[in-house]
């Protein structure tokens, strides 16, 4: 076989954490093999499709994704170009037989129609979402403390130690007290204490409030999350490493002083290695991959009795219609009824449990065909309770065995008919159930246990979770070494194992990783661009270049009639209609991003000058939104500045790395000048085209050129717009970039060509009430008729058309 | 003697006209706007452009009517439209068979084309500048006194009537040793009129575009009709700071142009052309030295000191300081102009009665 039997890293399995450890540390450069059993790589991750539907087996939602998240962060150490992840809106809704309340992105919502409901616990109900504010505001802090102890410097572990300490103490009462004692504290209502009710402490209670508060509730990327699983692989081949899928790692090779040295594979052949990370299930790990004897009988005795998150128990169902129809959003149903004791939620017990419902299509519509939809029904379920599933000692799936996986879905069903869905059969088209059973044998996990170990008082006595393990060289590096699985506890574990290995054979590696995980490099913002004035200069370019620094850029709408109105209401009124609607473009940003950039345009040529208006604008900006929203600025310059210089100090501004901002500028640039690119023009008779100039933010706006644009296509008239492309010319008297440029297109402009000019100018247009003179002047020299239009905010449409269509007339006789 | 146009400037008029004496040309200057000129330029000129130019246009119509062949025009090299009035204007009388020619006056190499078309020699034109600079002095000093004088003035009209008597010896004043004697006498003239010692007037700042606030037909007699409403003005555009400012002379005074930078840094980081920059700074300046309100004026659509205006209010909200925005074009009347003046003032007084109860 040709299989190097040496490489720097084996990793055994390929969910999300060894998918992440393998990028990570084949981005570092090392040489790294992966071994997944399964014929695909996913692990809790994966989805499969069934007659064009795609189902993603378990996951609910993300969180940790949102831009300056943890994940985000160590997705973009690995690569810029992965999923986007759109926040959730709605998040959550409590169905019961006797309520039905829906938790947003705005909890306030939620929260105003409780004490609607309950006015007499109205005192208890603004406290307990007063605390999940301030809950949700201090994880934040936990973002950025996601490094192991391990890798960290006696220094670093004293201020850890510290900030830790004084992290836990003002919620030290929260995490101790369950959540059933907890509650009673701030209401006495049964119907309140069941909807809130959970089995753990009061973390797991006000914990995803708190997620709602800070808005971290993320939709799987569009796709599913199959999109995230074939993503890293990616990475991960185009980085020299290796999956190998179909392939059971048999044994951990230990030498005699019990340092790992490799595995065995099922084949029989060994690979060997300087370090193993197992991101698999644990206690196979230890029973049956390492030799007898290597790891301690109390480890394992503690690893037997740990508690561990339920399995889950799915029905994935292809719909023949869209879900919406049936009454569901994007939010994730939670479905209980009143008539049945708190405790018996999770029991596991068909007739009693809770029950999830989640229509993912309506979240992507990619995930089913047009017109159908997918529904995903989950509740908590048990492998080994009292043998509920019917399977022999070795997990045989017999007779008896589907026989009881059918009742339990008939019961499922029945009552989701009952509770939500009526009628929920006669639209099914594919059916696809998991048992806990499944979920053991597609993810080796313990149980068929989809988060790991709990973060219970029990298990972090026992020291369950850990990076090390009694073999030295082998690393955990999956959810088995954290308390409370998930995606993101997973991939810490990950990121983890790979800081200990990068730090011994990659150090410098290792410092990149380390800022990353603690947040003191790079952080991707949200950066709000308006779609009006400076855009227009320069198309794609700003975009371009933020989403090559890994930042997402959030662009407005184009302009409307709404976005005139808005203007009206919020702008200066004697401002020209170009800076109105930028005013109105940058009010429907603020606050929903964290910068918005607002550069100080001092020249858009070299040579000339900008508008005095444009050298304003981020202080303008500043007095106007600068108290909800941060603005990011820049100076640009071309007369003293190449853009592409520009563009690099803009880059530093934002903590990029030089040469990522280099790339980035190149790309952006590269973006301009497409978009600046004048559109072909199609083959035919070549006719004389009527012309219109004026400054790009005016020719390519919406509102204020769309009309006359479409006006002068129904008239049938070939139109160019006058190019703005940054192409350097002889200065001549007029010095504003724009209007230079104007000026300079019509003084070569070729008469025998054009019909006709239309100059389009904003109402109070400083440059123009100088500029139209001479355009007029020059225009007459070369014999070239000319119509002026002025478009202010209360543009007539009618008035308009009809001027035109009389010029347009005027020069075709 | 051939005859030169120079547009009006409010008093400083009496300057300029005495400078370009040297030129051995007549200077055919006035003090202010008439509505005639204002007809004539409103009626030639592009409909967008501000009241400066419609005023400097018709002006300069004016005299090529009453056979004037020259005349000049500042053409600096700021980001303003300003910078192109000078040739839009020169068009504009072109078009219209006029055969007036307008030099420009800005900063265009050492010896302007004006100096270089009259080459003056170098005695004349070292004590016409002289003299131009000691009457752009006596000018601010009259102005001074007259706004804290009128204030206080007992009797309405008599700070005017001086104030003009005043302006009369200036202008009649030829010789450098004459106009410092004058400039002597100032003060001590103004302290003639019966005042009222115990009056604590209100103090509001005039800022904003220059022409307009010198002009005294384009402002609707801003200053006096504030004065005699009992207020204390200070208006912010003087041109002896002014050629300072573009001199260099006394950087580290509080008008230099880095001081007003400096002043203006958190506010305002580009200099945006014309006087935005000092509108913003003086503004700040008002706020720092508790003045009751200020008033900014600007001729309609003026590129500048438009798009400093949410920046004013900016500052008006963290320094509670009220601004009086005043946009001036051909259309404004005097009597809305006055009610909103009188609205103001009232309110301030209240402002000042609840502060200081």
């Amino acid at each position: 076989m040709g299989r190097p039997t040496h490489c720097d890293v084996v990793i055994i399995g390929g969910g999300i954490a060894g998918l992440t450890a393998a990028a990570l540390l084949s981005k570092a450069g090392l040489r790294v093999e992966l071994f997944e059993t399964e014929s695909q790589a996913g692990g809790c991750l994966a989805s499969f499709h069934r007659k064009g539907f795609t189902f993603d087996a378990s996951l609910e939602w993300l969180n940790q994704c949102r831009p300056g998240g943890f994940l985000a962060r160590i997705q973009h150490a690995i690569g810029n170009d992965g999923p986007r992840y759109v926040p959730l809106q709605r998040i959550h809704r409590y169905k019961n037989t006797g309520h039905n309340y829906l938790l947003t992105s705005n909890p306030l919502e939620l929260r105003d129609q409780l004490i609607q409901d309950f006015p007499h616990e109205s005192k208890g109900i603004q406290k307990l979402f007063r605390d999940a504010e301030r809950l949700g505001h201090h994880m934040l802090f936990l973002d950025n403390r996601m490094r192991s102890v391990k890798t960290m410097s006696p220094r670093e572990l004293l201020h850890h130690g510290l900030a830790m300490t004084g992290w836990v103490w003002p919620i030290r009462h929260m995490v101790s007290t369950p959540a059933a004692r907890g509650l009673t504290r701030y209401f006495k209502t049964r119907e309140l204490l069941n909807l809130f009710h959970s089995d753990g402490t009061m973390m797991s209670v006000l914990v995803p409030l708190g997620f709602a508060f800070t808005g971290d509730f993320q939709k799987p990327p569009e796709g599913g999350c199959a999109v995230m699983v074939d993503w890293l692989c990616r990475k991960i081949t185009e980085n020299g490493g290796r999956i190998t899928l179909n392939q059971r790692v048999r044994e951990v090779l230990v030498n005699a002083s019990k340092k790992a040295t490799g595995v065995r594979l099922a084949t029989g052949d060994t690979v060997h290695a300087r370090y193993v990370i197992a991101a698999c299930d644990v206690e196979q790990l230890f029973t049956t991959m390492l030799p007898p004897a290597s790891v301690p009988a109390r480890i394992l005795k503690r690893l037997r009795h740990a508690d561990l998150y339920y399995s889950s128990f799915s029905i994935y169902l292809g719909l023949d219609c869209p879900p919406a129809s049936l009454g569901l959003d994007e939010s994730l149903v939670r479905l209980t009824e009143d008539s049945i004791p708190l405790e018996d939620r999770v029991s596991g017990e068909a007739h009693s449990t809770l029950i999830s419902v989640l229509a993912p299509s309506l979240r992507d519509p990619s995930l089913a065909p047009p017109g159908k939809g997918t529904l995903l029904i989950q509740c908590p379920s048990y492998l080994s309770h009292h043998n509920q599933w019917e399977t022999g000692p070795g997990l045989e799936r017999g007779e008896a065995y589907r026989r009881y996986k059918q009742e339990f879905t008939d019961t499922i069903l029945d009552r989701v008919e009952r509770l939500l869905i009526p009628g929920l059969r006669r639209h099914i088209e594919v059916r696809e159930v998991a048992t806990p059973v499944t979920f053991h044998r597609y993810t080796g996990n313990r149980d068929g246990s989809i988060m790991g170990h709990k973060p219970t008082q029990k298990n972090i006595h026992a020291r369950l979770a850990t990076l090390t393990t009694p073999v030295k060289r082998l690393l955990l590096g999956g959810q088995w070494a954290e308390y409370g699985g998930g995606v993101p506890m997973a991939t810490k574990a990950a990121v983890n194992a790979s800081l200990m290995i990068l730090q011994e054979m990659r150090p410098d590696a290792f410092t990149a990783l380390k800022t990353v995980v603690d947040g003191t490099g790079f952080r991707p913002l949200t950066i709000g661009i308006p779609r009006a004035l400076y855009y227009f200069y320069y198309p794609s370019l700003f975009e371009t270049f933020f989403t090559q620094l890994g930042h997402t850029p959030v662009m407005s709408g184009a302009s409307t009639r709404h976005t005139v109105e808005q203007a009206v209401l919020i702008s200066e009124s004697e401002h020209c209609l170009p800076l109105k609607l930028l005013d109105a473009h940058l009010a429907e940003l603020a606050g929903k991003v964290d910068r918005l950039f607002v550069p100080r345009l001092l020249s858009g040529l070299k040579g000339h000058i900008a508008c005095p208006k444009l050298s304003a604008l981020p202080d303008v900006a500043e007095a106007q939104f600068g108290n909800r929203t941060r603005i990011l600025s820049l100076d640009i310059n071309e007369t003293i500045t190449p853009l592409r210089d520009s563009l690099l100090e803009l880059g530093r501004r934002l903590g990029a790395e030089e040469a990522l901002t280099c790339t980035a500028a190149d790309a952006a640039l590269a973006a301009l000048a497409q978009a600046r690119r004048p559109p072909v023009r199609p083959p035919g008779p070549a006719r004389k085209r009527l012309l219109v100039i004026s400054h790009p933010y005016n020719l390519h706006d919406d509102y204020i050129s769309g009309p006359i644009l479409a006006t002068l296509k129904r008239l049938d008239v070939d139109v160019d717009l006058m190019p703005f492309d940054g192409e350097e010319m002889p200065t001549g008297n007029i010095k504003w970039d724009t209007c230079g440029k104007m000026i300079h297109h019509l003084k070569t402009l070729d008469a025998a060509e054009c019909a006709a000019v239309i100059q389009l100018t904003s109402f109070n247009c400083g440059c123009d009430s100088i500029v139209m003179e001479f355009n007029r002047d020059i225009l007459k020299t070369k014999g070239i008729p000319t119509m002026t239009l002025v478009v202010d905010e209360h543009a007539a449409q009618a008035g308009t058309d009809t001027r035109l269509e009389a010029f347009v007339d005027s020069t075709r006789w | 003697m051939t005859a030169l146009a120079i547009p009006p400037w409010g008093n400083y008029s009496i300057a300029l006209a005495a400078s370009v004496e040297c030129l051995r040309v007549t200077p055919w200057s006035t003090r202010c706007t008439t509505p005639e000129i204002m007809k004539l330029g409103t009626d030639a000129s592009p409909e967008f452009s501000c009241l400066a130019f419609k005023a400097t246009t018709g002006y300069f119509i004016k005299a090529a009517m009453e056979g004037v062949e020259y005349g000049v025009m500042v053409n600096s090299v700021g980001t303003c439209r300003l910078r192109y009035y000078r040739e839009l204007q020169q068009k504009i009388l072109r078009d219209r068979g006029f055969n007036l020619f307008i030099f420009g006056l800005g900063y265009d190499g050492i010896k302007p084309p004006l100096i270089r078309h009259f080459d003056p020699t170098m005695g004349d034109f070292l004590r016409c500048c002289g003299r131009a600079f000691f009457k752009v002095h006596a000018v601010d000093a009259i102005e001074k006194l007259a706004w804290e004088t009128r204030a206080r003035e007992l009797h309405t009209g008599d700070t005017t009537r001086l104030m003009n008597t005043c302006l009369k010896d200036l202008d009649e004043a030829r010789t450098v040793p004459a106009i410092r004697a004058l400039s002597r006498t100032i003060p001590a003239r103004f302290h003639t009129v019966p005042t009222d010692a115990a009056a604590r007037p209100l103090k509001i700042g005039l800022l904003g575009e220059a022409s307009i606030l010198r002009d005294s037909y384009l402002n609707h007699n801003l200053e006096e009709t504030l004065g005699s409403l009992g207020v204390e003005v200070q208006n912010f555009f003087l041109l002896g700071n002014e050629l300072a400012k573009i001199f260099h002379i006394g950087f580290r005074s509080p008008d230099s142009r880095d001081s007003l930078n400096r002043l203006a840094r958190p506010y305002l980081k580009s200099r945006v052309g014309g006087h935005a920059l000092e509108s913003v700074a003086y503004t700040l300046r008002c706020a720092q030295e508790h003045y009751d309100g200020v008033i900014h004026i600007a001729p309609t659509g003026c590129m500048p000191e438009i798009t400093i205006r949410p920046i004013l209010r900016k500052i008006s909200q963290d320094h509670s300081i009220p601004i009086l925005e005043l946009s001036f074009d051909e259309h404004s009347s005097h009597v809305g102009i006055v009610t909103r003046l009188e609205a103001f003032t009232d309110i301030l007084r209240e402002r000042r009665k609840q502060a200081s109860s």
